[in-house]
């Protein structure tokens, strides 16, 4: 009985002989597969950590619709706009103390559904079953700086809705704490524009049977999951809302969507998992395109050994399409049976990075996401092999059983006969001139990894010095500044901030080592002289003094500036003079920036001391500060590529640049008296329409006349003043430093704006969540404080750094193995198809030295010239880099030894790889190569 | 004593469970100078014959002396160098190396021993075989005939004891083969090389002084010593 004849047949024949040559090819298909599918699966790991993080920050309703108390919600799950809803109804408002009315927090009782929704789960005790039972999110907790744990009793001060407004006299309560939420309100807060109450996302849970005060009327959220699409759905809740009258004070639907959605989520916190998962997408992505690289350069080598049966099909009648699906089928099948190997490595490498990445990473696998997979590794496996697939079916029958194409190449060639050559070296030249445009295309494919490689070597050095860059302390806690210090009235002065309790209870953390605070405000230098140097000052920092003092003192300064700068002075001119008018001041006076920091920094400031000394106890008591006024410095203008101008200023004079003033400090000295000014006001800032800030009628004026203890200069050596204080503080020429405790005795004390911490050690995970979970805790406390984690940045910067070094080392490999398969596959095509002319030459005398010799010599001038230009090129880019200073050059040296090593290493594996085949080929006996295939 | 001698001969090629015995115990004597045809059937091992004498394949069993040397106790390196040196070879299909010109095919078995070619006697090979108005093209620019004359040259080119020719006119038209033949006849008898020639056609081996039949890896006749 005959078996059926089919393309399938003769594929599934062809891979039962081949199987020894197909074993790259499969390894090819399987890498293929794997990478394609790590790379899917980690998209869909990305997608669902996503997912789950929206989740636990902001709860999983879609939308949030506030103050609709007298709407009828049930029509939202009859019009099928929600699937699910639930609200919750607001009874007070909460004002911690001192605090902006903007920063308090609403509470309410919540229905189930909504509870479910809202995510109000209890990450320590319970939530709240009876009345006067309350659960709080743990930063509201934070910000009543109550110190109450889960069973204390907690006493309120509520704002009570009426529906419109708020009862005119707030109420006191007192409920018992009987949990802590996790944090909603913080993340919920990015989403709109809060109004207290009437629009807010309350971060408290009562007893649903709770009742409001007297007087008062709930106002109700309605948290609800969406039925269909987010625009479908919100278009309906648009009507909804407007057909009910839920609008807000401007016009606008009062709802917010809180839908998660992959393109519009940068606005939380996902920028971790999301730069991780891309990260190791891209990875995925380089290697399977390494991996599809195999598999066409394999596939290739397998047609070319083959180029003989597919001419002898196509003389035999058979058509394009059926050559491509023989040899076609063979892969399809190879990549059918490879699918499992693939999946099963790839979900574990997913399943495992992910345990390693930590809890935030959701690995969930689902039949789909599995069928998809398998189908992309297929599409991407038949994708690489349809290059040389077609390639081959176009080749016509006689090509394919003479190469004419040789022939053909060989009539075009010029060539001139040489009277004396060594054999080699002489057949290896040959050889290159008759394929030239191969040689080409390498030599442009090296001198491009040359040049790549070169700018990621430049690039990285720099890039490792940053990841471990030191800034100063580990953790920074400050009060975001709420806009420009106003250099007429110092604003801030009263406005409540991070307090000693604050700096006592950081101090007071497990590896906490010191706590350094700082405290700024601006104060006037009253002087009977304006000086070039003091005009410098103002009009390179300040800007307040009006431009003709600054023209009769320094007009140099004032030679070439535009006249959008000119104007700009000019405006504020005016405010100068009436302010002096306006708070009795009959000196001219100079707005400098006022620093206290403890003591202990301030002694490590002695190296920057260029008259006097640091006294700490006269600073402390008031007595001295310390101003900073360097012996020179000099202000260059600039102009940006907008054709903005902006000032530099240098402390140390460069011979070599030219600067538009140099000032000689004849101002300042150690010794002299000083007569500083606080002019406060507890007034909100305001402006006029031309945006000039309007003078405060309601100021309070302290004059302090002191003694200059020390002139600091701000570089001294290596060091800079900078490196000293906090982003709150810019040391500056003119301004003054002096301890806290002597801003005390000045009567200058304020809260601080910058509390320093630096650790004993560094902390583990548990520790470091431990302590970030306590110090966001205590930057809750006061509005407007934040909290910075150089443990985490420095740690995210490595991870950013390395993880941008792995993706380049990928890539570069990915290059590597272009260009060690270039040359590999010409070369290899080349012997296979010289195997008789080897044999002839060994006929005619010929050692494998000889012949090795050749292929050695076709090597080193391939390489020559993609080296040469690729060297040439990345010195000349490396060093215009430096030149243009896009790359710290003193760093760095240029690149060369890297890309030798990357040339020499190719190299190496490529002659490697020519020996073993021509070794095979001397394997055979002389009659074996030169007889007729 | 003989220029070239080999001794009980065998050669057995593997083909699947069985075994292709090509050559069965041969044992014959070359002297200096001689013309000899080696004919036979198809299969019958007359070119496997060749390949061993010239050291360009081993023996299953035997040995083959050169000058009484055994050929076979010297390494690749070794062979190769006497390959180039004393042996010269035709072939049917000419096997010019392609990449090089025909004057440098010409000049390569000298270039291999890294010596300087011998211009007068070049140029003198080059005018007999009439190639000179060739001898700067590709050898796929070149006629069949033309080939065969360049590779004759080439064989020639380092005035070798021995030249070997296997099927030398098969590839060629009957006038062009004549012509092919009659040169290798000059040559071999102008310069005293010896020369054995493969052919299974019996109106170019009975132009040999000597012919040698071979059958079934046998000789079954020799002209020298008669039937065997």
């Amino acid at each position: 009985m005959s078996s059926p004849f089919s393309v399938n047949s003769i594929a599934i024949a062809n891979l039962r002989n081949r199987r020894k040559q197909y074993r790259l090819l499969i390894t090819g298909i399987v890498l293929a597969i794997y990478f394609v599918a790590t790379t899917f699966l980690f998209a869909a790991t990305m997608f669902s950590s996503l997912k789950e993080q929206h989740y636990r920050f902001v709860g999983k309703q879609d939308a949030i619709i506030f103050n609709c108390q007298d709407a009828p919600l049930e029509e939202l799950l009859e019009k099928g706009v929600f699937s699910e809803y639930g609200t919750a109804e607001i009874v007070g408002y909460i004002l911690p103390d001192g605090q902006d009315i903007d920063s308090g927090f609403s509470i309410a009782k919540f229905d189930e559904s909504a509870i479910k929704l809202a995510g109000k789960e209890a990450v320590e005790g319970r939530l709240p079953n009876k009345t006067g039972e309350i659960a709080l999110e743990r930063s509201a907790l934070a910000q009543l700086r109550s110190g109450a744990e889960v069973g204390d009793t907690i006493t309120l001060t509520l704002l009570i809705p009426d529906g419109t407004d708020f009862l005119a006299s707030p109420v006191q309560k007192t409920f018992t704490l009987v949990g802590i939420l996790s944090d909603k309100l913080a993340y919920l807060d990015q989403y709109g524009f809060r109004v207290p109450a009437y629009h807010d996302y309350p971060a408290a849970v009562l007893s649903a049977d709770e009742p409001i005060a007297p007087g008062g009327k709930e106002i109700v959220n309605c948290y609800g999951y969406f039925a269909g699409s987010t625009t479908t759905s919100y278009e309906q809740l648009k009507s909804f809302c407007e057909k009910n009258g839920i609008i807000n004070d401007y016009g606008w639907v009062n709802a917010e969507i809180t839908r998660f959605l992959f393109f519009d989520s940068s606005n939380i916190e996902n920028d971790n998992i999301m730069f991780t998962s891309v990260f190791f997408m891209i990875i995925a992505l380089i290697l399977m395109c390494a991996a599809c690289l195999g598999i066409v350069n394999s596939f290739t080598a397998s047609l070319e050994s083959r180029k003989r049966q597919i001419g002898l099909l196509r003389a035999v009648g058979a058509t394009k399409k059926q050559i491509g699906q023989i040899f076609g089928r063979e892969t399809l099948l190879l990549a059918v049976f490879s699918i499992p190997l693939g999946l099963l490595l790839a979900c574990l490498t997913v399943w495992a990075i992910t345990r390693i990445l930590g809890p935030d990473y959701v690995f969930h696998l689902n039949p789909l996401i599995i069928v998809g997979v398998a189908v992309a590794g297929v599409l991407c496996v038949m994708l690489a092999a349809s290059i040389p697939l077609r390639k081959a079916a176009k080749i016509p029958p006689m090509q394919a059983i003479r190469d004419v194409d040789l022939s053909r190449r060989m009539k075009k060639s010029t060539v001139k006969s040489e009277r004396d050559f060594k054999v080699s070296r002489h057949i290896a030249h040959r050889n290159l001139t008759l394929y030239k445009n191969k040689q080409l295309v390498f030599t442009a494919m090296l001198a491009a990894s040359i040049m790549l490689l070169s700018l990621l070597v430049f690039a990285a050095t720099p890039l490792l010095k940053e990841a471990d860059a030191d800034y100063g302390s580990d953790y920074r806690l400050f009060q975001r500044m709420g806009g420009p210090r106003g250099w007429f009235v110092e604003h801030e002065f009263h406005k409540p901030g991070i307090t000693e309790q604050d700096r006592a209870d950081i101090a007071a953390l497990p590896t906490v080592k010191t706590v350094i605070g700082a405290k700024t405000l601006t104060v006037k230098i009253l002087t009977n002289q304006i000086t070039p140097y003091i005009a410098g000052i103002s009009f390179n920092n300040y800007r307040n003094l009006p431009l003709e003092i600054i023209e009769e003192t320094a007009p140099e300064l004032l030679t070439n500036i535009p006249e959008l700068l000119r104007q700009d002075y000019q405006r504020q001119e005016g405010i100068y003079e009436q302010s002096k008018t306006k708070y009795g001041y009959t000196q001219d006076y100079l707005t400098v920036e006022c620093c206290g920091i403890d003591a202990e920094l301030v002694e490590k400031l002695s190296p920057f001391v260029s008259e006097g000394s640091i006294d700490t106890d006269k600073l402390s008591s008031g007595e001295e500060i310390l101003l900073i006024a360097p012996a020179e410095y000099g202000i260059s203008i600039h102009h940006d590529s907008n054709g903005n101008i902006y000032t530099k200023t240098d402390y140390v004079l460069d011979g070599n640049k030219k600067y538009a003033a140099v000032f000689q400090n004849d101002s300042f000295h150690a010794g002299d008296a000083l007569t500083m000014s606080l002019l406060y006001s507890d007034q909100p800032e305001q402006y006029d329409e031309e945006g000039n800030p309007k003078l405060p009628e309601e100021v309070v004026r302290i004059d302090k006349t002191v003694t200059i203890g020390a002139i600091l200069e701000i570089t001294a050596g290596e060091k800079n003043l900078y490196e000293y204080f906090s982003s709150s503080f810019y040391p500056q020429v003119g301004a003054i430093i002096t301890t806290t405790t002597g801003l005390e005795a000045l009567g200058f004390d304020r809260p601080y704006d910058t509390l320093s911490i630096t650790l004993s050690e560094s902390p583990d995970p548990a520790m470091e969540e431990y302590l970030e979970t306590n110090l966001a805790q205590i930057a809750a406390r006061t509005a407007g404080a934040d909290l910075i984690s150089y443990v985490a940045i420095t740690k995210e910067n490595k991870k950013i750094v390395y993880g941008l070094l792995i993706a380049a080392v990928a890539l570069i490999i990915l290059f590597f193995a272009i260009c060690a398969s270039m040359v590999i596959n010409t070369l290899s095509a080349r012997i296979l198809a010289s195997k008789r002319e080897i044999g002839t030459l060994r006929a005619v005398g010929a050692s494998e030295r000889e012949i090795l010799h050749s292929y050695l010599w076709q090597l080193v001038y391939m390489f020559s010239w993609g080296t040469i230009i690729g060297l040439v090129a990345e010195l000349a880019v490396c060093r215009w880099l430096a030149v243009k200073e896009q790359i710290q050059a003193g760093i760095t040296a240029l690149p060369i030894w890297q890309p030798l090593l990357f040339v020499t290493l190719l190299f190496v594996i490529c002659f490697l790889n020519v020996r073993s085949k021509v070794g095979a080929i001397f394997k055979g006996s002389i009659v074996d190569n030169i007889r007729e295939l | 004593m003989p220029i070239l001698h080999c001794s009980n001969l065998t050669k057995t090629y593997p083909s699947g469970e069985t075994a292709v015995h090509a050559l069965r115990g041969i044992t014959v004597s070359f002297e200096q100078g001689e013309f000899c045809a080696v004919r036979g059937p198809s299969g019958s091992g007359k070119s496997t014959l060749l390949h061993i004498l010239g050291g360009l394949e081993y023996p299953s069993s035997g040995k083959v002396y050169y000058q009484g040397e055994d050929l076979f106790a010297y390494n690749d390196n070794q062979l190769s160098i006497l390959r180039r040196r004393r042996f010269g070879f035709v072939f049917q299909a000419y096997n010019l190396v392609q990449e090089l010109t025909a004057y440098e095919n010409i000049l390569l078995p000298v270039m291999l021993d890294k010596r300087k070619p011998d211009e007068k006697y070049i140029s003198m090979l080059i005018e007999l075989l009439g190639i000179e108005d060739r001898l700067h093209h590709l050898p796929n620019a070149l006629s069949g005939g033309q080939q065969q004359r360049v590779a004759i040259a080439r064989a020639l080119a380092n005035r070798p004891s021995i030249l070997f020719a296997d099927e030398p006119t098969g590839n060629l038209d009957g006038k062009t083969g004549k012509e092919v033949l009659s040169l290798l006849k000059y040559v071999s008898k102008e310069m005293g090389v010896t020369l054995i020639l493969v052919t299974h056609d019996l109106n170019i081996a009975e132009q040999a002084e000597r012919i040698l039949t071979l059958e079934d890896g046998r000789i079954s006749y020799d002209s020298y010593a008669q039937e065997v």
